[in-house]
Formats: structure tokens, sequence, C-alpha cells
């Protein structure tokens, strides 16, 4: 009898829905469609964060990607869609390029002996939250910081009035 | 198959490839957006499962970088979109040049 691994079987349906919703998103010609593969594609990256024992890059993943920017993203799209793709010929040419990339990519991080963890036993989440508040808080304040500027930023180019020029 | 660190590294590459063939072949801000966000999703799944499964990882460095990514990449998001509008309300004014909006 062949015994499934759920691991495995959540990992491959993950990796799935990710590139599958990724591809939609990077083929589709309309810009709105695009963005709205994305949002499949940022639930996937979170549940692989999940399946990395990364609880809080998920939960961050979700909050920021898939709530907000996926959302900014989609609204940029149905606002400034007009002229969504380069001609055949730069598609044809940016298509053998990325494939090539990936290709390299792919053959590069299958076959590279990475230096593992002896222990692969994911660490328990009160030990994760005390390394992070404790070692990390200065970077999550920064994080933070740096989000709050940029919303203040967006803001302020939003609401910025031209000046009528002088005659 | 149990999957490993070859396997994350695997999908966070072609996530990577879909990010950089969409910045290339869409013109103007949305298509930059939604590849730079696909890039920098693969750059944090990279960046996480190096901290799962590598052995010189240590103290969660990897996830706590992989989440100021994430953060930076909403704000260029955020602060692209509103560019994306300022130039589309100056390029709707009579009179106003192209912008390569998209």
């Amino acid at each position: 009898m062949v015994r499934v691994d759920p691991a495995s079987v959540a990992f491959f349906g993950l990796a799935a829905v990710t590139l599958g919703s990724a591809s939609v998103a990077a083929l589709a010609r309309d810009a709105t469609r695009a963005a709205v593969a994305l949002v499949p594609t940022l639930a996937g990256v979170a549940g692989l964060y999940v399946m990395l024992a990364s609880p809080l890059l998920a939960a961050a993943q979700v909050v920021l990607f898939v709530g907000g920017a996926s959302l900014t993203a989609i609204a940029a799209a149905a606002l400034l869609a007009r002229r969504a793709e380069s001609p055949p010929t730069s598609r044809r040419r940016a298509a053998l390029a990325t494939v090539t990339l990936g290709l390299a990519l792919a053959i590069v991080a299958g076959r590279t002996s990475w230096p593992l963890r002896a222990s692969a036993a994911p660490p328990a989440s009160g030990v994760f939250a005390r390394a992070v508040l404790a070692e990390h808080g200065i970077a999550l304040m920064l994080a933070g910081l740096v989000l709050g500027t940029a919303v203040a930023c967006a803001f302020a180019i939003v609401c910025r009035q031209d000046e009528p020029e002088s005659p | 198959v149990k999957p490993g660190l070859e396997h994350f590294l695997v999908v966070a590459a072609l996530l990577f490839v879909a990010g950089v063939f969409c910045a290339l072949t869409r013109r103007g801000v949305s298509g930059f957006l939604i590849g730079s966000t696909l890039v920098l999703s693969a750059a944090g799944l990279n960046l996480a499962a190096f901290d799962r499964f590598g052995a010189t990882s240590h103290g969660f460095g990897a996830q706590v970088l992989a989440l100021v990514a994430l953060v930076a990449a909403t704000g260029q998001g955020m602060v692209a979109f509103a560019l994306g509008l300022q130039l589309r309300g100056r390029e709707a004014a009579p009179g106003a040049d192209e912008h390569g909006l998209d």
C-alpha cells in the first residue's frame, strides 16, 4: 500500500496554486486580470511560509501582501490600464531570456549540495517569538517606520496639487 | 517525496522568473508593481527556506530580513501607485504629454 505524506501533498498543492496563478499573472494580456491572479499567488506563498515554520512571515504576507499590496495592484491596474503589453517581438525575447534564466536557476538550486541543518525539527513558536522580540526588535521597529513613511509619502503625492504656471 | 530545501528553491526560482517576465513584458506602473511583487515573494521564500533548512542559519535573522523586505515591497507598491495616479491626473489635463502609464 502506498503511503502518502500529507506534507508532500500540501507542498505540491501549494506550489501548483502559487506557480499556476503566477504564470497567469505573468502571461495575462489584461493588467487587471493579472493583478487579480496575484492574490492566489501571494496566498500560496503564505501557505509555503507556514510549511517552513515561519508563522510570523505567513501572517505578515496575508495582512500586507494579500490584503494590502494586491488590492493596491488591482486598483492600479484598473485605474492606470491602457497599454498593457510590449510588442510580440520583445515579448518573445523576454520569454526566451526568462526561460533560460529559470532553467539555470532551477538547475543550480536542484544540483547544488547545500549545507543542511542536522536537526530538521522546526523550532517552537515561543522560542521564535522570544528571539524575534529580543534580538530583532529594532529591525521590526524600522520596518514599521518604513511602512508608515511610505503611507505618508503616498498620501502626500496623491494630495499634491500642481501650482498653476505663471505667464 | 518529502519537501526539502531544493523543492522550495525551485518554486522560488520559478516565481522569480514569472516576476521578471511580467516586469519585462508589461509597460508602465502596474506591470512593474506585479512583477516586483512576484520577485520579492520569491526572495522571501528563499530566505525562509534557508532559515528553516540551512546549516548556517541561527537566530531567525533571515525571517526578519524577509519581513523587512515584505514591508519595503508594500511601501514601494503604495508609493508607485500614488505616483501613477499623480501622473495619470497630469496626463488627463488638456495639452499634457504622454507619460507611458500602464
